[in-house]
């Protein structure tokens, strides 16, 4: 990824709170355009790194760019959006009143900024609500508000801080639209989320952290790509599959496999006849290598299949046990 | 787009006046103020009639008019000094929670991850407090002397100076306001602005007790919470302007201004140059603390 042309760069970024790790080294390139997904589990540090790329967190360590100006730069934030986790808006506004009151603290002149505020109020669903007070809006209309929020002064950056906890199906739904609407105007997305499966359908580029550090990190194709491991449905009578496998890795015992992750295959294979099996390749084999030897010895390929991971998978391996903090 | 700051002090203030118009801070406070008035404008009424004998007829009686004038005199103090104590308590009151409360409310947040100088921020803010508390406090001057001179016919000299010196009780305040709210939620904010503020009267009046008794013990401790919070001595030197003048610096002045709502202790002009310089300092130590934290 081109760093000098990035949304956003850190380099070495730390954040500590006294004794405890908010972020510690993190390195990190959000190209220009992108949507990129944030993950961990509760306090890996996502929302710490978040607010420090905003400016709102003064980093102990390390460097940041968000385009290309230090966060701590006001000019930094000129176009950028921002939706925080927690996030609240004044009660005694109305929701167009809001809009209007970010547009101006974001430059535009009052004109642009009530023009900006009804169309964002109808693109997020609230026009018919635009004249409400927003005491009496609930959690899910206060975050399309924040949503829309983030959307004044046409950003070129927004930041998105679990844009759906408050929101039901639809609500998701229509988030998930309106990032790829972004996406298609060349808008950077930075999206934090807990949902992996809202990830995985939006973002291009995603990373996971844990315990404050950046544990993977790179283009979501390359994240999931087909792994080392195969399933194999082979004919066997004579029970010559067991001898070459070994010689070419290692077989998946049931037990390893997560839920939902394919038939349940045997631990061992069948001494004789149709076998369904996952093997684990070492890094020297390749699948068209393990076939000519199956081959080889006489047994029969019926199909081999490169076991493709999610993204939970990656999460659940990058994240790991010892990740989770809450 | 820019972050200039100008427009960025302005769109504060003006929500901030927005926000103690909505939050019916002006109707809940006019109406209060309406009560206190009220009750002083009865308290002047029933002075003149019952102590005095209230006839105009007798108002060439040389000794009705030292009454009237010693009475009079006495009456504005109280009044003012209870003016002033309400605009420095409910400016105490309106600045506890305006910065950290936002801050733990995730509303200053927002603001904050705009392309704006958190010091523009504060000085929007600050902005609007200053000016409606500034003109509240103006107002209830005006009404109190006003009301005074009206049915005691007291002189109001240095009217104006008077006015704006005592608009600064306020202000000062809410520069003390800001400062403690960038460090301490809403509820201890207000417990030491409260103890701050009384502390203040109560250094002021031993400072009076001490300018009777020859003390400089006693004028020193007013002296030192002055300093710390200078709203006190701010109404000494109104009480000072208006009294001073009252009856010349003959026994008649002396007679209108003993007392521990009095200014026998009689600040100098050093004291409004202090409450500015106080206000100023308080604003810069507070814009740079908003400017390294963490939000």
């Amino acid at each position: 990824m081109a760093v000098a042309d990035a949304a956003v760069v850190a380099t070495g970024l730390t954040k500590r709170y006294g004794r405890r790790i908010g972020c510690e080294a993190v390195d990190l390139v959000v190209p220009r355009g992108a949507v990129f997904g944030l993950l961990g589990p509760n306090g890996a540090g996502k929302s710490t790194l978040v607010r420090t790329l905003v400016g709102l967190l003064r980093p102990d360590a390390g460097e940041a760019l968000v385009l290309g100006r230090p966060p701590q730069d006001p000019a930094s934030r000129r176009h950028v959006g921002y939706l925080p986790e927690l996030f609240r808006y004044p009660d005694w506004l109305t929701a167009r009143e809001v809009l209007v009151y970010h547009g101006r603290l974001a430059g535009l002149a009052v004109a642009e900024a009530s023009h900006q505020a009804a169309h964002l109020l109808e693109r997020v669903g609230l026009a018919g609500r635009a004249d409400t007070r927003v005491g009496t809006f609930s959690k899910g209309m206060q975050q399309r508000l924040g949503l829309a929020c983030a959307l004044v002064g046409d950003p070129q950056l927004v930041f998105l801080d679990e844009p759906t906890s408050a929101l039901d199906p639809l609500g998701r739904r229509d988030v998930r639209g309106l990032i790829r609407e972004l996406r298609g105007r060349g808008v950077t997305v930075f999206l934090n989320s807990h949902l992996l499966g809202e990830v995985e359908e939006v973002c291009d580029v995603v990373a996971v952290m844990r315990g404050g550090r950046i544990a993977a990190a790179g283009p979501l194709e390359d994240l999931v790509a087909p792994s080392a491991e195969v399933e194999l449905v082979l004919e066997d009578p004579e029970g010559r599959a067991g001898e070459v496998i070994a010689g070419c890795g290692r077989l998946i015992p049931a037990p390893e496999l997560a839920p939902g992750a394919g038939p349940r295959l045997p631990a061992e294979p069948a001494a004789a006849g149709r076998v369904h099996l996952r093997v684990r390749l070492d890094p020297a084999v390749s699948r068209a290598e393990l076939v000519a030897r199956l081959v080889q010895a006489g047994v029969g390929v019926d199909s081999v299949v490169p076991v493709r991971r999610d993204l939970e998978d990656v999460f659940v391996a990058l994240a790991g046990e010892d990740g989770r903090t809450a | 787009m820019s972050e200039r700051p100008s427009q960025v002090i302005r769109v504060l203030a003006a929500m901030t006046l927005r926000e103690m118009v909505r939050k019916r801070l002006f109707t809940v406070g006019a109406l209060l103020t309406l009560g206190f008035l009220a009750v002083y404008g009865l308290g002047l009424h029933y002075a003149r009639e019952d102590l005095l004998g209230g006839a105009a007829g007798t108002a060439a009686d040389p000794r009705w008019n030292t009454a009237r004038l010693v009475v009079g005199s006495q009456l504005m103090a109280v009044g003012l000094y209870l003016g002033g104590m309400l605009a420095a308590f409910v400016a105490a009151l309106a600045g506890a929670g305006a910065l950290q409360g936002e801050v733990e409310s995730g509303i200053l947040q927002v603001v904050a991850a705009r392309p704006v100088r958190r010091a523009a921020i504060l000085a929007g803010k600050f902005a609007a407090h200053a000016l409606v508390l500034g003109a509240y406090a103006f107002l209830v001057f005006a009404a109190v002397t006003l009301l005074t001179h009206w049915v005691m016919g007291v002189p109001l000299p240095s009217f104006l100076a008077a006015g704006a010196t005592f608009a600064l009780i306020p202000i000062t305040v809410s520069a003390a306001a800001f400062f403690v709210s960038a460090r301490l939620s809403t509820l201890p904010a207000g417990a030491l602005l409260v103890i701050l503020i009384g502390s203040a009267m109560v250094g002021g009046m031993l400072e009076q007790i001490g300018a009777v008794a020859g003390s400089d013990a006693l004028r020193s401790v007013g002296l030192y919470t002055s300093l710390a919070m200078p709203s006190d001595s701010l109404y000494r030197r109104v009480a000072a302007l208006l009294l001073g003048d009252t009856a010349g610096q003959g026994p008649l002045g002396l007679l209108t201004q003993v007392g521990p709502l009095g200014a026998a202790a009689v600040p100098s002009m050093w004291v409004v140059a202090y409450a500015l310089v106080y206000v100023c300092a308080l604003g810069l130590v507070t814009a740079l603390h908003m400017e390294r934290r963490d939000l």
